[in-house]
């Protein structure tokens, strides 16, 4: 099939009767408003740009991990770009000069046949969701393309030294660091959603930051100045002389400084047996040297034996975890230890106020929480349902519950709280209006509404208030409490 | 009843035979005879050995007054100026011993010093042990070759990074006293024309075995006597590798230590050639481990016998030669080393020969009344041992290994000399001994004339 080059993208069927997006130029999908998720299957980028980081930009719009529209869906790129994107690992599933090759043609199918053994549910919130939600996307990915083992295997340039593959593409906006994808593999085990497989490396990292980017530097033991050089030591055995090899120097010639006797053949004249190291900023002269370690990341300069260790391994997805993740259990169970999103437990939900309290990037921002009461016990199927509702849709909201009751907390700016706080209300209260629709067993109850200005109380305070007992409160306003 | 029976018949026995000796040998001895029998014991070994170190003795005891003063000026010479020492520690597999030897240290009088250990290639926990030490500040330098090069070489590698001004050589199983370093920097400030200064050895493990008792004997005369006394004469020749301090710039000048064994004479052989002089200072002790199996002693004499030879007669023998660089001293000195250690120990062979024919049937005699004379001479050694020593109670008590003393000295040392040096001589064994690397060897092999 010809492609016409004037047109941005075109929409191709295969023989399989896969319908293909082929794009001509770079093209942002999520925003094209005349191509919809139902138009095509897979997508094959058929251009190659010039620069480097275009095409790495092309990718990423249509990426089969973040892009709404082209969430799971196979992607192919022409074989001209094979060679760049080969250094990273990929999130690209393949590289062809047609879309009617066969191996896509094939990959195609595999990963269809993977979506629906798992059966792996399409769908994507906005971009700034929680953490939870991130990750269960990043394992319906994995399990598309039939990976049911995930490693951390070692990135070139990545500063935490060792991540999962595909993240390579989002280079500062990683969104697992290291802390927390080393919580999220703990989690995933003790949940019984992974098995460890095997041991792949330990790695040292840095005392203050943890990060595993760290450079090994050898210093004067004395000044901690790198800027030393190493001299062999010649011992004559005719006179036996053992001294550095630069008073041996003479025009070119080797010639021992004490008997004046020129040295021609080693093991026979004289030997090697040892070095020594002479440091240009405090001029003294050592056999070994010390190693100072320095962290790229933090700049801190620590000794080797200060590094803390830590344990990388392989792990696979089991049979719960797929199940657990394909029907959104998961999201439950993952807590999302962002700042102002997700679902979380009570006590992370109360030290989220501390720290917001400690923080100075908001310190013209205030908590807005809002109480509600709901029929049903704690931990409820019921809750977890409501608690889906809200991750899926209000992305902004951090969520528990507690004792019966539920907690959101959202962020808001001082001057917004009178436009905003009741238009907040309103969508929560909708959301459980929503809810109520389809189940009428459940009823629910609003407490209360408090807001959090770290100027006005202290956080311990505020964390009683909010957990106080509550019956009957009616709902006030800022200013009342 | 029969073992009363027995006891008499022995007693009877030893009364005649004694009682035979006197007859045919004593009672009929004259002087004359008694000196042209035992003639090479009072021509050459007595007025040497024991008349001359009585006399010099004396004579150092009575000036001990005048000696005393001039002590206590350099002293206090020594701690105005308070230079650096480099204490220089060489030394192969010596891990277990550094760490004594730092610690009695530590303990000197004297605290103006730097500590280098070298390691020459061991193969053992030195290295570790000496990082350590260093880590620790117990030493101020760890230098260590990989591969082993031999004492001269492992000591030279030490002096290049030496900032002292005098050096102090000792070997790592040594142990000071703990005014030695003072003591062996004296004579230094007594004369500026000394360069060089040995202290004395004496044995540390003396109570352990027959062999080391007599050792401890051996180095009591030779050492603290004997070299007293060459000392006072101007003839001294040998700083001992074990203890000796060295002015640094002379040290280097002389061109540090050559390939040994016997490098601690040799250093010395060209400090002297080099028209410094050198002192023995008999109150710097130092405590060594001498080889406690007869097995081990016979090895460590050859190998000194062999390194006698092989520079004092061979490298050295231009202080002999009437050269340009000539002294009279060191002529002295050099000449009584030879002729006393190696060429009368061929005039004693023969005189032993001679005497095994002249005397035939008497021999017993003769081996008896020979004993007794030199047991006699040992005694007045003790005595004068027992003069200069500056612990007499202690080493009192080895005046009970006096009657072997002849045996040891008179015998068993004198045929190993001769052994080594013959060898040596003939067949340049010394070249042959693992006591230097091979490679080391080799070359010095094919240097030689």
């Amino acid at each position: 099939m010809e492609k016409n080059k004037d047109k941005k993208y075109d929409i191709i069927t295969n023989h399989n009767g896969r319908r293909i997006l082929v794009l001509n130029r770079m093209l942002e999908v999520d925003k094209a408003k005349d191509i919809n998720d139902e138009d095509f299957d897979a997508t094959f980028i058929s251009v190659a740009h010039r620069a480097y980081e275009e095409n790495r930009l092309g990718v990423r719009w249509v990426s089969p991990v973040r892009s709404r529209k082209c969430f799971l869906k196979p992607l192919f790129v022409t074989s001209s770009l094979e060679e760049e994107f080969n250094l990273y690992g990929t999130i690209v599933d393949g590289f062809c000069s047609t879309p009617f090759d066969a191996g896509f043609t094939d990959r195609i199918e595999q990963i269809y046949a993977n979506i629906e053994r798992f059966g792996i549910t399409r769908e994507l919130s906005k971009l700034d969701e929680s953490t939870a939600k991130n990750l269960t996307n990043f394992v319906k990915y994995d399990l598309s393309r039939g990976h049911l083992t995930y490693t951390n295997a070692a990135i070139r340039g990545l500063s935490k030294g060792y991540s999962a593959d595909f993240l390579s593409w989002y280079g500062n906006e990683e969104s697992l660091q290291i802390d927390d994808r080393m919580k999220y593999a703990k989690m995933m085990e003790e949940l019984g959603f992974a098995e460890r497989v095997k041991h792949i490396e330990r790695v040292h990292t840095c005392p203050k930051c943890g990060d595993g980017h760290l450079l090994f530097i050898e210093c004067c033991p004395k000044c901690g100045s790198s800027n030393i050089h190493e001299e062999s030591i010649l011992h004559h055995f005719r006179c036996a002389n053992l001294s550095p090899e630069s008073t041996y120097q003479w025009d070119g010639e080797l010639r021992c400084p004490k008997c004046k006797k020129v040295l021609r053949h080693i093991g026979v004249d004289y030997d090697r047996p040892a070095s020594a190291h002479h440091c240009h900023e405090c001029e003294s002269t050592f056999i070994n040297t010390t190693m100072k370690v320095f962290c790229s990341h933090c700049h801190h300069t620590c000794q080797p034996d200060e590094l803390l260790p830590l344990d990388i391994y392989e792990y696979r997805i089991t049979e719960k975890g797929i199940h657990a993740f394909m029907n959104d259990e998961a999201l439950m169970e993952i807590t999302s230890e962002d700042i102002f999103s997700g679902h979380c437990s009570y006590e992370v939900f109360t030290s989220t106020i501390t720290t917001f309290s400690a923080m100075p990037a908001y310190s013209d921002h205030l908590l807005l929480i809002f109480r509600y009461k709901y029929s049903g016990v704690v931990r409820d199927w019921r809750l977890m349902d409501i608690v889906r509702s809200f991750l899926s849709h209000i992305v902004t909201f951090k969520v528990t519950s507690h004792l019966g009751e539920i907690y959101t907390m959202t962020l808001l700016p001082k001057d917004e709280l009178q436009i905003e706080a009741p238009r907040l209300r309103e969508i929560v209260d909708q959301l459980f209006e929503e809810y109520k629709e389809r189940d009428d067993t459940f009823d629910f109850k609003f407490l209360k509404e408090y807001v959090f200005d770290r100027e006005l109380v202290k956080a311990e305070e505020f964390i009683k208030k909010i957990g106080e007992k509550a019956d009957n409160l009616t709902p006030v306003h800022k200013g009342d409490f | 009843m029969i073992i009363l029976d027995l006891f008499r018949d022995m007693w009877l026995w030893l009364v005649n035979a004694f009682n035979d000796v006197e007859v045919c040998f004593l009672r009929n001895l004259s002087i004359t005879e008694l000196l042209s029998v035992y003639w090479y014991l009072f021509f050459i070994e007595f007025p040497r050995y024991y008349l001359l170190e009585a006399i010099i003795t004396v004579y150092v005891k009575l000036t001990y007054h005048l000696q005393n003063r001039k002590k206590a000026e350099a002293r206090m010479k020594l701690f105005i100026e308070r230079p650096l020492i480099t204490i220089l520690v060489p030394g192969k597999n010596e891990g277990k011993n550094i760490y004594k030897l730092v610690t009695s240290l530590r303990e000197q009088t004297y605290q103006n010093y730097e500590v280098i250990v070298v390691d020459d290639g061991s193969d053992d926990g030195t290295s570790y042990i000496g990082r350590d030490l260093e880590k620790a500040g117990f030493i101020d330098r760890f230098l260590r070759s990989e591969k082993r090069g031999g004492k001269a070489s492992a000591a030279n590698f030490g002096l290049y990074y030496a900032k002292g001004k005098y050096v102090v050589h000792l070997d790592a199983d040594s142990s000071l006293d703990r005014d030695a370093i003072e003591k062996i920097l004296l004579p230094f400030y007594m004369d500026p024309k000394i360069k060089g200064v040995g202290g004395t050895v004496k044995v540390r493990n003396a109570s352990d075995t027959l062999c080391t008792s007599l050792q401890a004997i051996e180095y009591l005369k030779t050492i603290q006597v004997g070299r007293t006394v060459t000392s006072t004469l101007g003839i001294y020749h040998i700083i001992s590798g074990a203890f000796g301090a060295f002015d640094r710039q002379a040290l280097n000048n002389v061109g540090a230590w050559d390939i040994g064994p016997g490098l601690d004479g040799d250093i010395t052989q060209k400090l002297r050639k080099a028209g410094h002089k050198v002192a023995f200072a008999n109150d710097a002790i130092c405590l060594t481990n001498a080889p406690t199996s007869w097995y081990r002693l016979y090895k460590q004499r050859l190998r000194w016998s062999r390194s006698l030879v092989r520079f004092r007669i061979r490298k050295h023998r231009d202080i002999l030669m009437p050269t340009g660089n000539f002294d009279f001293f060191n002529f002295l000195s050099n000449m009584e080393n030879i002729m006393y250690d190696c060429v009368f120990n061929y005039i004693w062979f023969i005189y032993i020969i001679g005497l095994l024919f002249t005397y035939t049937d008497r021999l017993l005699e003769i081996f008896l009344v020979g004993w007794l004379i030199r047991f006699f001479f040992s005694i007045i050694a003790f005595g004068v041992i027992m003069m200069v020593t500056e612990r007499p109670r202690q080493e009192a008590r080895l005046a009970f290994y006096l009657p072997l003393v002849t045996f040891y000295t008179g015998y068993f040392l004198r045929i190993t000399r001769l052994i080594g040096h013959t060898t040596e001589f003939f067949f340049f064994t010394s070249y042959r001994d693992s006591w230097n690397p091979r490679k080391t060897s080799v070359y010095a092999q094919l240097e030689r004339q």
